[in-house]
């Protein structure tokens, strides 16, 4: 229920709580200082020409000192030029194209550049292949995509305030409890922010029409389009949020990439059908204020798509207001959530430099980071995602399972599996299919990290594949297992160093998995040392399927071990 | 009388040299880890951190990734059914349409053949060395007066210092983004702290009360260095950055004082008035310092801070911006002494 004179009220009460003495005058302030330039100073090249050169009159009589253009400037060639293009070409041994032959003419060039190509066409003869070059078809954006991102930047420390501030200062539940509904709340609070942002949007835009900096337009209207379904996904981002902090960093970090992930859509769209883009949420009204989307029936769209999004999203927020965060707490899904970036970061940096080594034409082969280097990086990610994970929420492990360190027997499985595992050889490549080179690259450097095969090479590459490997057995083997369970970080493992044929590394990811379970995750990190060390040396036996086996043998002999050393637990027995 | 009350300044001033004691450097270190632990059990603020560094590095690999593919990718449109054996037979993808120039125009091909006339034409929107390729291939078929050989290109050694602009410009902009964190935790976590209470609470502590500011800065420097440092390793590992421990340095000092800055306006503010103004106020002022450092980098190398926008432009930090930096720490706990403690 939405009545209007207590959405005013609410839009009141936001917007004195803001917009009052000297801090109105701050932020007043603040949008001046960085949207008047925005508006007022004008885009180089739209500056009025200079003026136009004097025309010179020539006196009677002196017709025979103009004998036109001077000819153009000699293109550097190597090799022989023909006579009949003596005029046009000349010779230099640094020059990178060679010309040779009359009829034909051959010219050797990597690059044809239009001098040559002009000073070739003087050669007599029918023309039978013309080249041509066309622009790419697109329009820029104009000065009023900088408008309405600066004018949403602004947003910032409003929005933070406008439900965490309430929520962190407890006085959200009093709101809640007035006599005026979740939507006329949500919707006022929506409305101040979104007429503050668009009238000092307004403001910059007008005297960029006034100015010429861009001619008005339909742009005009995107703008408040744009800054309300803005406005709106800030609000449901912090919905949750009962920290300012969280509340600031949340639309500063979240907002610029949905807007631009959505502006991308809808030029995707555009292709297809351009009034069904504008009606993409975001990105549509920020196409239109960026003046890209112009048309009648696509402001009616982005008009459309606004209103429909705008209030889902409120109806949405107000809905959720009685709610707590639990979706950033450090659960089980929280562990997820950063057991995903962890894998993420590894693929990157492990994998991600493959991406240059089938670079354009070869020429940046020597930007690949050696993967000693990656290895290290890897291994860092992944141990500042562990140790996050502890300073969050340190966890000792599901209640019920003791892990038992340092005894005989947790040395003798220890070795034991280490030993089955080195016999198995280095990770096998089980691809069901070939892939592209690149990506056959980046495969073989995330097996080579996850079992470093010559860290036996020098220090610097004993030290990366150390440290690469404790990141693995921190965050997969003690963080993840703790939180999602030994299974779970196992399977993990398996597609951060083999996401192409997770099933190669399965069974010796359960059996690090299980031997971490058992005896501490200390005793996996020296199992997989002593793994990548007697590959290193070249001691493994096992090769495809044959290591796939050997494989299942360690998993065995770490899941039953400790059973049988310790006992079946009573919990188990009949 | 307590340890806090002997800190209490008795200057007209207000201010007086604080005592260094070992009781204190304790109390120091606790209330910084403290304050680390909190901000590290704040999800919003973890995923924070994490997005620069993973952000910056993902887009680059599906950038490259995508310019990659397409402009290795050889397909040509044409309307010409005789050329596309040849074409064909040089590896090139060739598709056969009624009106060739109709993709170049809708963006649908890079390159297109199509006869006019008495001449083939030969349109591209890209004269990379496949469309070269493709004029090659038809300039023999035609029997033109002129040919074109296309050679394999030389292995270039392109290296980091060849790409330093590129290289530069990802790492400032996640030097730039961390400022930008630096001044939203340092002005959250002290707006947060005094409207739950805590500031109240932390101030009745028996410490010296700039041991309150410098264990803000601490547990600032302690969060966001790390947190850099990692994010400019992950985009090294998959660009190499020239002179990365610059672009460390500069970030490192620039997000510490952002964080300073967003303090000592929060405390500035005072508790009456509202968080977005000081944020506002904290955001612009160190984009406009980062700014002046862009337009005067001779001048702005010598400011932490200041310093990031001048290796924007290429010029490398001074070591002179350690000790200011040291110098604006002492000046921020001073400062907080005076607003939050007198």
């Amino acid at each position: 229920m939405l009545r209007a004179g207590r959405l005013l009220a609410v839009a009141r009460y936001e917007a004195r709580s803001h917009m009052t003495g000297r801090q109105a005058l701050r932020l007043l302030g603040v949008a001046a200082a960085l949207l008047l330039p925005a508006g007022l100073i004008p885009t180089p090249r739209l500056r009025p020409p200079q003026q136009l050169a004097p025309v010179v009159e020539v006196a009677p009589g002196s017709e025979g000192e103009f004998v036109g253009p001077p000819p153009p400037p000699k293109v550097r060639v190597r090799g022989e030029i023909p006579p009949l293009l003596a005029s046009r070409f000349e010779l230099s041994e640094r020059a990178p194209a060679e010309i040779h032959g009359v009829d034909p003419v051959l010219l050797s060039a990597p690059e044809v550049t239009n001098e040559m190509r002009a000073a070739l066409e003087t050669l007599d003869g029918p023309v039978r292949l013309e080249y041509r070059g066309y622009l790419i078809p697109g329009r820029l954006p104009g000065r009023s995509l900088l408008i309405a991102i600066l004018a949403i930047s602004l947003l910032t420390g409003p929005l933070a305030d406008a439900l965490p501030g309430e929520r962190a200062r407890r006085t959200l539940e009093v709101l809640l409890t007035a006599g005026i509904s979740r939507g006329e709340l949500i919707g006022g609070k929506w409305l101040a922010w979104t007429l503050s942002a668009s009238v000092t949007a307004g403001v910059a835009a007008m005297l960029a029409c006034w100015r010429g900096v861009q001619p008005a337009g339909w742009w005009l209207a995107g703008l408040p389009l744009f800054i309300a379904s803005a406005v709106a996904f800030g609000l449901w981002l912090v919905r949750l949020v009962d920290d300012v902090v969280g509340g600031s960093a949340a639309p500063m970090r979240v907002l610029p990439v949905a807007a631009g992930s959505m502006a991308a859509l809808a030029r995707a769209i555009a292709e297809v059908s351009p009034v069904a883009a504008a009606a993409v949420p975001l990105g549509g009204p920020l196409l239109v204020a960026a003046d890209l989307f112009s048309s009648g029936p696509q402001l009616l769209a982005a008009g459309a798509g606004t209103v429909v999004f705008v209030v889902a999203i409120l109806t949405r927020t107000g809905r959720d207001l009685d709610r707590f965060d639990t979706v950033s707490s450090p659960t089980r899904w929280g562990a997820l959530g950063l057991s995903g970036v962890a894998v993420l970061l590894w693929w990157l940096t492990v994998a991600g430099p493959g991406i240059w080594g089938g670079g354009i034409a070869g020429a940046s082969s020597n930007l690949v980071t050696p993967l000693p280097r990656s290895m290290m990086v890897g291994g860092i990610a992944l141990l500042a995602c562990a140790v996050i994970a502890i300073a969050r929420e340190a966890q000792r492990g599901p209640a019920g399972e003791s892990v038992e360190v340092a005894s005989t027997a947790a040395l003798f499985v220890t070795f034991a599996v280490a030993a089955l595992l080195a016999a198995s050889g280095p990770l096998p490549v089980l691809d069901l299919a070939p892939a592209r080179p690149v990506i056959d690259t980046m495969a073989d450097r995330l097996r080579e990290a996850g079992v470093p095969s010559a860290m036996r090479s020098s220090a610097a590459t004993m030290f990366a594949a150390l440290v690469s490997i404790a990141g693995q057995a921190v965050l997969f083997r003690h963080v993840v297992a703790t939180r999602l369970g030994a299974t779970a970080a196992s399977l993990l493992w398996c597609a951060a160093v083999s996401p192409l044929s997770p099933w190669s590394a399965l069974p010796a990811s359960l059996a690090l998995g299980f031997l971490a379970q058992s005896y501490g995750w200390t005793s996996a990190l020296v199992a997989q040392f002593l793994w990548a060390a007697a590959v290193s040396a070249g001691d493994g036996i096992g090769d495809g399927v044959f290591s796939l086996g050997i494989q299942m043998i360690a998993a065995a002999i770490a899941w039953g071990a400790p059973r049988l050393v310790r006992g079946v637990p009573m919990r188990h027995q009949l | 009388m307590t340890t806090a009350d002997s800190a209490i300044p008795s200057s007209s001033l207000g201010l007086r040299a604080p005592r260094i004691h070992p009781s204190n450097l304790r109390a120091l270190a606790g209330l910084s880890f403290a304050i680390v632990l909190r901000l590290l059990r704040e999800g919003l603020v973890v995923r924070a951190l994490a997005w620069p560094g993973l952000l910056t590095a993902l887009s680059m690999f599906i950038s490259a990734s995508i310019t990659i593919a397409w402009r290795s990718n050889p397909v040509i449109y044409v309307s010409e059914p005789g050329i596309v054996a040849p074409l064909e037979a040089d590896g090139f993808q060739v598709f056969l349409v009624d009106d060739a120039e109709k993709t170049l125009h809708d963006g649908r091909s890079e390159r297109a053949v199509w006869r006019e006339g008495e001449r083939l034409v030969l349109g591209a929107t890209w004269g990379g060395t496949l469309t070269f390729k493709a004029e090659s291939v038809l300039r023999d078929y035609t029997r033109e007066r002129w040919r074109l050989e296309v050679p394999q290109p030389p292995k270039r050694s392109r290296d980091s210092v060849e790409l330093r602009p590129v290289t530069g410009l990802l790492a400032g902009v996640v030097a730039l983004l961390f400022t930008l964190y630096g001044v939203v935790i340092g002005a959250g976590s002290l707006y947060r702290d005094r409207s739950s209470g805590v500031l109240e609470s932390d101030l009745a502590l028996a410490v010296p009360r700039w041991v309150h500011a410098a264990a803000r800065l601490a547990a600032l420097a302690a969060v966001l260095g790390p947190a850099l440092v990692v994010s400019l390793f992950i985009v090294d590992a998959l660009l190499p950055i020239h002179n990365l421990g610059q672009w460390m340095f500069s970030g490192f000092f620039a997000a510490l004082l952002g964080g300073a800055l967003g303090v000592v306006l929060m405390a500035r503010a005072g508790a009456s008035r509202g968080f977005s103004a000081p944020l506002s106020q904290a955001l612009a002022i160190s984009m406009g310092l980062m700014s002046i450092g862009f337009l005067q980098p001779q001048l702005g190398h010598y400011l932490p801070l200041v310093s990031l926008g001048s290796s924007f432009k290429g010029v490398p930090p001074s070591p002179l911006i350690l000790p200011l930096a040291f110098v604006a720490a002492i000046a921020v706990s001073a400062y907080f002494h005076r607003r939050e403690c007198v």
